[in-house]
C-alpha cells in the first residue's frame, strides 16, 4: 500500500506482539510530537480489558493528536466480539478510523472480525493476507484485522479520504461494514 | 469484693487459655513451594518459581512449560499475539490480571507443540510495577493459556 510513502517505525510491541498500556503511553506521546497534518499512524493491536488509567490518558491523547489532522487506522481485533468493548478500536473521532476485515469474496470475516458500528468504519481485506512471520523471516498467509488496518492507511495517505465500494456481506451485526477503497 | 475480684480474674485466665488454644492453627506454617506441576489433556504443565525469597514484585520470576506428553501434534489457535496470561490472588482477591496491562498485535496466531516438545512462557512480573513492595502474606499466581484453552496452573508463594 503507499508505494514511495515515508514510513516511520514508532516500536511499541516486543517480539512476541506484545505491549504494555506503559509503553503504549509512551509511542503516543512520541506520535503527539512527531506526526503533523495529514499524517496516518497505524495501530494493529488492541487491550481487552485495560486499566482506565493509563488507558484514559491515552484515549484523550489520540483525540487530541487526531485533531490536529493526524489520521489514525485501527485494527477492530479479533476476538469475535463487538469491538466496542476493545481498546484503542473504540476511539470515535472523525480522524479516527475503525476497522473490521472481510474475505477474498468480500464476505465479512466472521471467523474472528470484532464488528458493531461504531465503533467500526470500514472495512478492509484481513484474511489470508501474504506477509512476513516473526518465525525466522517465513512469509505466508496470516489471517486478522491487524491486515485490514494498513490497507485503510494507504489509502488515506495516498487520498485523504476513503470511499466506497459496496457493503461486505454477512456482517454478524446485521449492518454491513462498508467497503473502504480508494478512488 | 475479693470473691467478686476473683471470680473476674478467673474467667480472664480462662479466656487467655482459649486464645491459647487456637493460636496454633492460625500460625500454621505455609508451604512454599518452588514448583508446580499439572497434567491436562495431553499437557503437561509446569510452573517454576525462580527468586528463592520474594520481597518485593521485581522478585516474582517464573516460567511457564507446557510439554506435549501425546504422540500428535497439539495446535492452539489464538486471536492475537498474545498467547499466555496470569493473575496474582491474595485472599482470594485477584490483585493483579495481567490482562489489563497487556495489549496484543491482532493477527491470528498458532501454538503448535509436536509430540515431546516443550514451549515455555517466562513471567516477567517486574515489568508491570518493579518497585513496588508485597505485603506480608500468602499469594497465589495462576498462568493459563487465553482464549479460554484449557491448560492453566496455580503456584503459592509467600513474603514473610
Amino acid at each position: 500500500m503507499a508505494a514511495g510513502a515515508t514510513v516511520e517505525s514508532v516500536k511499541i510491541l516486543n517480539q512476541n506482539g506484545v505491549v504494555y498500556l506503559s509503553w503504549f503511553l509512551d509511542g503516543v506521546d512520541y506520535i503527539a510530537i512527531e506526526a503533523e497534518n495529514g499524517d496516518v499512524v497505524n495501530m494493529s493491536f488492541g487491550f481487552l480489558t485495560p486499566l482506565p488509567d493509563p488507558a484514559n490518558t491515552i484515549r484523550t491523547t489520540i483525540m487530541n493528536i487526531a485533531d490536529s489532522g493526524v489520521m489514525f487506522t485501527i485494527a477492530a481485533g479479533n476476538n469475535g466480539i463487538d469491538a466496542a468493548n476493545v481498546f484503542p478500536a473504540n476511539i470515535n473521532h472523525s480522524n479516527v478510523y475503525t476497522l473490521s476485515a472481510f474475505d477474498q469474496n468480500d464476505n465479512f470475516a466472521t471467523a474472528f472480525s470484532n464488528f458493531g458500528n461504531p465503533p467500526i468504519d470500514y472495512s478492509e481485506p484481513g484474511v489470508e493476507i501474504m506477509s512476513l512471520s516473526n518465525n525466522d523471516g517465513v512469509t505466508g498467509p496470516i489471517d486478522g484485522t491487524s491486515f485490514a488496518a494498513p490497507h485503510a492507511a494507504g489509502i488515506l495517505l495516498m487520498e485523504g479520504a476513503i470511499q466506497s465500494d459496496g457493503n461486505i456481506n454477512n456482517d454478524v451485526d446485521g449492518n454491513p461494514d462498508i467497503i473502504g477503497v480508494g478512488s | 469484693m475479693t470473691k467478686y475480684l476473683s471470680l473476674i480474674f478467673i474467667l480472664l485466665l480462662v479466656s487467655a487459655c482459649n486464645k491459647n488454644n487456637i493460636s496454633p492453627s492460625s500460625s500454621e506454617k505455609v508451604v512454599n513451594f518452588r514448583s508446580s506441576t499439572k497434567i491436562t489433556d495431553n499437557i503437561q504443565m509446569e510452573l517454576d518459581r525462580e527468586s528463592e525469597e520474594i520481597k518485593r514484585v521485581k522478585d516474582v520470576k517464573l516460567q511457564f512449560k507446557l510439554k506435549n506428553i501425546s504422540d500428535k501434534m497439539i495446535v492452539y489457535r489464538f486471536p492475537s499475539g498474545c498467547q499466555y496470561g496470569f493473575t496474582v490472588t491474595k485472599n482470594q482477591k485477584t490483585i493483579f490480571d495481567s490482562r489489563e496491562k497487556i495489549g496484543c498485535i491482532a493477527a491470528i496466531t498458532h501454538l503448535k507443540l509436536e509430540p515431546g516438545q516443550t514451549k515455555v512462557f517466562p513471567i516477567p512480573f517486574k515489568l508491570f510495577d518493579n518497585s513496588k513492595e508485597l505485603k506480608k502474606g500468602v499469594y497465589k499466581l495462576n498462568a493459563f493459556l487465553l482464549e479460554d484453552h484449557t491448560p492453566n496452573i496455580s503456584i503459592s508463594f509467600e513474603v514473610e
